[in-house]
């Protein structure tokens, strides 16, 4: 399933804080996250946070917006996007 | 407590201005939210920060010559102007300055999508921060345990430290 995480317009901390909640209101394993961020910050602090949280991620587009697609290691549909392990 | 001490985060808050109220709830939300234990501890003018009525949070160029003050409204040259590097100091202690360099600030502050102060230390609370009001600064100021948010706790300095790992950082 693919959930939306509109974060454009906020600053730091603000995606962080609205991606945690969305991974943890959306625990299935299955659950893949589009995150949308305009907070430049974002570009290293999102896979810094999704390595330290045990998440593949793929920045998708830096223009108009930032959006990073993320999921959890454990998701082997989409284990070869990314440079995940696919088994 | 078994925690690595890089699993924690614990932060000293003494200062009681919007500008240093910040960026301790923005380090502990963020911290919270990449599951680190996050103990926050509240003394002397810190106290501004945790209570109901934050009209106490403001912001001063005052005795503050590293705070840049531009306006947030009007045609873009005014705008690049930092009115504490222009102005000289004396121009702060005139009445209304602090109110004005607070109002600038949040206006500031929201215009760049950060969210209100209220807000972020609310999602702090949500995230599963633990916050400390200092006890023996309450009764010095003459602050009612009511006068503060909840859930909230209130102890000394001797539990803060039993409570928190090995490493304190004292926000100076």
């Amino acid at each position: 399933m693919n959930i939306i995480v509109d974060s454009k317009g906020l600053a730091c901390p603000m995606p962080v804080i609205k991606l945690k909640k969305a991974l943890t209101q959306y625990p299935d394993e299955s659950s893949v996250f589009l995150l949308a961020l305009t907070d430049k910050g974002g570009v290293k602090d999102i896979p810094a946070f999704c390595q330290q949280q045990q998440l593949e991620w793929v920045l998708q587009q830096e223009q108009p917006f930032i959006e990073f697609k993320v999921w959890r290691k454990h998701n082997m549909s989409l284990g070869k996007e990314g440079g995940g392990k696919n088994g | 407590m078994d925690e690595s001490p890089s699993e924690q985060l614990s932060i000293i808050q003494t200062k009681g201005t919007l500008d240093w109220a910040y960026p301790v709830f923005i380090l502990a939300s963020t911290a919270a939210a990449m599951d680190k234990k996050v103990e926050l501890f509240f003394t002397f003018y810190g106290l501004n920060c945790l209570l109901k009525d934050t009209s106490g949070l403001k912001v001063s160029p005052l005795g503050n010559p590293g705070m840049v003050m531009k306006s947030p409204v009007g045609p873009d040259w005014l705008r690049a102007v930092d009115w504490n590097k222009v102005l000289p100091g004396l121009v702060w202690t005139l009445p209304g300055a602090a109110k004005l360099a607070t109002w600038g600030f949040k206006k500031q502050m929201l215009m760049e999508g950060q969210v209100p102060v209220e807000e972020l230390r609310e999602l702090c609370l949500e995230l599963g921060v633990s916050m400390t009001a200092c006890q023996m600064t309450i009764d010095l100021m003459g602050y009612q345990q009511s006068d503060f948010i909840e859930p909230i706790s209130f102890s000394g300095a001797a539990t803060y430290f039993a409570n928190t790992p090995k490493t304190q950082s004292l926000f100076i």
